[in-house]
């Protein structure tokens, strides 16, 4: 029968082998090592693997160009923000979509509440609108963005189908700050559909670890 | 008492781990992300240029296609530029990072799940070897054939979770965050990879290792 030492220095050994395991599990592995040719043998067989992977598998480009393009998006970004009076057509539609998705959200919210009569006046969800600069609503659960190529639809069946919406964006209009419509907090299934959802490039709790 | 050989093993990486600490400089990732979060663009350019190379050539490890590295790449470093004022330091702005890039290219594997080969950026090197074979890297190139072939059998969640700890050096609380699951989960997939590994990689050539890697890490 293995015993306890056996099974925890088996386990640790891909964090021996790439340094990141602690002093005490060092230690106690160690210790387990000297005496146990099964786990040695494994640490140099994970050893071997820990050093093919460790090549370096391929020539990186030179950054200089390809930083160049990124910074040509990020300019062409804050030019549309800087200069609202120019905006395209196409943008200030986004955003007056965008606020229909908060006005339906809410009243989804308010009536689903109504109807089952389970809440209380005083439990009904905190909102802000997109104008409301200041410090994050006491609701907000998420901080999300959505790729350029996210559409107003998409949106709206992403918030729709986890139960959420929008209670803040920042001034470029490209980050909002969500909130779950009817619970307490946003559990960690929502987070991992949010990420696995087409066109997120970044969903991340606010404030809450248990979210995560 | 543990073996002079997996002593000095043991210490070589334990110094390498707290080398590269330093030398990742994670307090001046730090300010280079507290200074971009007030759009300091020469802070992003340096914070750029010294995620450019490892970025690339980690995910060079599933797609050889330069052009979906690069949008991978810049896609990681234009959310950090956006987003960088919302860091709070519950990990280290590394690992935040590859948590990022991390989600890029799973996005990535699973738009494009045809276009991905493992290990094909491996090209490179090996016109490398061509042009100069030598004993020593022959070694190593032999050794990273084994290694890709045992590695393209794994599923994606393991071959990242192997990728993370032995490629990027990340630890498994680290690598919890970053694919977003329970410590629980990591050492599990690193268990499952581990033995799947051990039941392929023989098969497929395991008896040719050279012996000289075994004392390395």
């Amino acid at each position: 029968m293995q015993s306890p030492q056996h099974r925890q220095t088996w386990d640790l050994i891909p964090w021996l082998v790439n340094g990141t395991a602690t002093a005490s599990d060092r230690a106690l592995a160690e210790a387990h090592l000297a005496a146990c040719a099964d786990c040695r043998d494994e640490y140099a067989f994970q050893s071997r693997v820990h050093a093919g992977l460790g090549v370096e598998a391929a020539v990186a480009d030179e950054p200089g160009p390809a930083f160049g393009r990124l910074l040509e998006r990020i300019e062409a970004e804050q030019a549309g923000q800087a200069a609202p009076a120019h905006a395209p057509r196409q943008r200030r539609l986004l955003r007056a979509l965008a606020a229909a998705v908060v006005v339906q959200a809410i009243g989804l919210a308010t009536l689903g509440a109504w109807a089952v009569g389970h809440r209380r006046a005083d439990d009904a969800p905190a909102y802000r609108t997109l104008s409301t600069p200041a410090a994050e609503p006491a609701m907000a659960s998420l901080r999300f963005v959505p790729s350029p190529e996210l559409s107003v639809g998409q949106l709206q069946r992403l918030l729709g189908d986890n139960g959420l919406h929008i209670v803040g964006t920042n001034e470029g209009g490209t980050i909002y700050t969500l909130a779950p419509v009817a619970s307490a907090h946003t559990d960690a299934g929502v987070i991992a559909r949010l990420r696995a959802a087409p066109g997120v490039l970044l969903v991340e709790p606010i404030a809450n670890p248990s979210a995560r | 008492m543990l073996e002079d050989g997996h002593r000095r093993s043991l210490d070589r990486v334990s110094q390498r781990r707290t080398d590269h600490d330093h030398a990742a400089g994670s307090e001046t990732e730090l300010e280079w992300l507290r200074a971009i979060a007030r759009q300091d663009r020469t802070a992003f350019e340096q914070l750029y240029r010294s995620y450019h190379g490892p970025l690339s050539r980690f995910l060079a490890r599933f797609t050889a296609r330069r052009d979906l590295i690069e949008e991978m790449v810049n896609e990681t470093l234009w959310v950090v530029w956006r987003t960088a004022g919302s860091f709070r330091g519950e990990s280290k702005v590394r690992t935040w990072i590859i948590g990022i890039a991390y989600r890029c290219l799973m996005k990535q594997l699973r738009d494009h799940p045809a276009e991905p080969t493992y290990g094909a950026g491996d090209r490179d090197q090996e016109a490398l070897h061509e042009v100069a074979p030598d004993e020593s890297e022959a070694r190593q190139a032999e050794l990273r054939d084994w290694l890709r072939h045992g590695m393209a059998l794994l599923p994606d969640e393991q071959r990242m979770t192997i990728e993370l700890a032995y490629y990027l050096g990340q630890s498994c609380e680290e690598i919890a965050a970053i694919m977003n699951c329970a410590v629980g989960t990591v050492k599990a997939r690193m268990f499952h990879a581990r033995l799947r590994l051990r039941n392929t990689l023989p098969a497929l050539g395991g008896d040719a290792v050279p012996q000289s890697h075994s004392a390395q890490a």
